[in-house]
């Protein structure tokens, strides 16, 4: 029992976590993370290939203990928590889908933001520009005089891009402080902040973003 | 006024709640159209006079039509009258492009919602949009499909944390056999089971189940 009781515990550390998280708990931050989070962030590619592996895993474990009539309850407490984790990964997939459709333009305009996507997101990325992009056009910019056709750009005579539509990074983010940095940098003024482990900040997301990029802080 | 046609279409899709849209306006959107291509013209024309006269003018003082051709300097009127088009371009254009794309993305919204399209909400839409979510579908159930391409996982699947592994359902209309994980049922008008959480959301949105007692909360 114990051997297999590892093997189905989605919260028992396996040997590949670094941070000491199980699998299912860094999942549910990667989530929190990207829910809270207003651009896209890195694709969480080994944690979420893992993940998938082990439900395949688990779900052979399940089909098999299903046959012991003694293991009933077991098989169902199994299954409740096969579905929680398949919930966050849906959720996770899911919120993702969503910001990369809203800034479809800004994230394939910008080869570093583009590059946080998984392969399958960023075909996704391509096929809905092209969908949204060609609806707008037909729908839309090609009835309006030449000057003004452009879908990013107000008017064509316009320098820059000014239609795409971008993530705010100067919005607001709660973050708990998951590692000790000491002083940071927190505006262009160079005023300091004390990052202890367990902190709470109500912050500017852009101050964060390098140390949530590296695991320093979590969103909430 | 500039701009209040345009504004008024807008109005029409936002006076609709979320998970329903009035008819694609066609008439409206190309008067707007219309307007623009006025102003558009009207833009035109008074640059290019404004340019002319000033050309003129440096012709009859003798200077160089080159050099006069780049210090060109409108009156104030005229300055005035090309930003009051220029403006109500750029206005009715932004509003056309929010009518259509927040249009598209509330067809966007049905297909997570709803999987296909209401018959109501069908009989609303431009032949371009039934396009565009027909597209829209297939799109998405390419990247939800298993295998290569996809993530194997139905993203629309129970937008709700799970509670129990099993939900209570009862049925709405008779539906064929269909195959659970745990077993084969036969659904039939007003009988009620205990089914797979999991598996049971793509029929609620059909309209097939629903949920009895708050349990699933979907």
């Amino acid at each position: 029992m114990d051997t297999q009781d590892t093997e189905f515990d989605f919260l028992q550390s396996g040997p590949a976590s670094t941070s000491g998280r199980s699998d299912a708990e860094q999942l549910k931050s990667a989530l929190q993370n990207e829910k809270a989070a207003p651009e896209i962030l890195q694709y969480e590619t080994d944690l979420i290939a893992r993940i998938e592996q082990n439900l395949d895993y688990q779900d052979e474990q399940i089909e098999l203990l299903k046959e012991n009539d003694d293991m009933k309850l077991l098989v169902e407490i199994y299954l409740s928590e096969l579905s929680r984790v398949r919930y966050l990964l849906r959720a996770y997939l899911r919120v993702r889908l969503q910001k990369i459709e809203r800034h479809v333009m800004h994230i394939l305009d910008n080869a570093d933001v583009a590059a946080r996507l998984s392969a399958k997101e960023a075909q996704f990325a391509r096929d809905y520009f092209v969908l949204f992009g060609g609806h707008m056009r037909a729908a839309a910019a090609s009835h309006l005089p030449d000057a003004f056709s452009s879908l990013v750009r107000q008017a064509s005579a316009h320098p820059g891009k000014d239609m795409v539509p971008a993530p705010d990074l100067d919005r607001h983010a709660f973050c708990r402080v998951l590692e000790d940095r000491g002083s940071v940098t927190v505006d262009e003024e160079g005023n300091v902040a004390e990052f202890n482990r367990g902190d709470l900040f109500v912050i500017r997301y852009r101050a964060i973003q390098q140390l949530l990029a590296e695991g320093a802080v979590e969103l909430l | 006024m500039f701009g209040k046609q345009a504004y008024e279409l807008l109005q029409e899709v936002a006076s609709v709640p979320a998970d329903n849209l009035p008819p694609f306006n066609e008439e409206a959107f190309r008067s707007v159209i219309d307007e623009v291509h006025m102003q558009h013209e009207r833009l035109t024309t008074v640059y290019n006079e404004s340019r002319e006269r000033h050309r003129q003018r440096q012709e009859e003082e003798g200077g160089d039509p080159e050099e006069a051709a780049a210090g060109w300097q409108g009156t104030e009127a005229e300055a005035t009258e090309l930003m009051v088009y220029h403006s109500a371009i750029l206005r009715n254009k932004r509003l056309l492009f929010t009518y259509v794309k927040e249009r598209a993305e509330r067809i966007q919204e049905l297909r997570w919602t709803h999987r296909t399209l209401p018959e109501h909400v069908k009989a609303n839409l431009s032949p371009l949009e039934q396009q565009y979510f027909r597209q829209y579908d297939r799109l998405l159930n390419k990247y939800c499909r298993s295998g290569g391409q996809g993530v194997g996982l139905d993203l629309t699947a129970d937008p709700t944390p799970p509670d129990d592994p099993y939900v209570q359902v009862r049925v709405l209309r008779d539906y064929a056999d269909v195959v659970f994980s745990s077993g084969k049922v036969s659904l039939r008008r007003g009988k009620s089971h205990w089914l797979p959480s999991d598996e049971v959301h793509p029929l609620v949105m059909d309209g097939v189940l629903e949920l009895v007692g708050g349990t699933g909360g979907s």
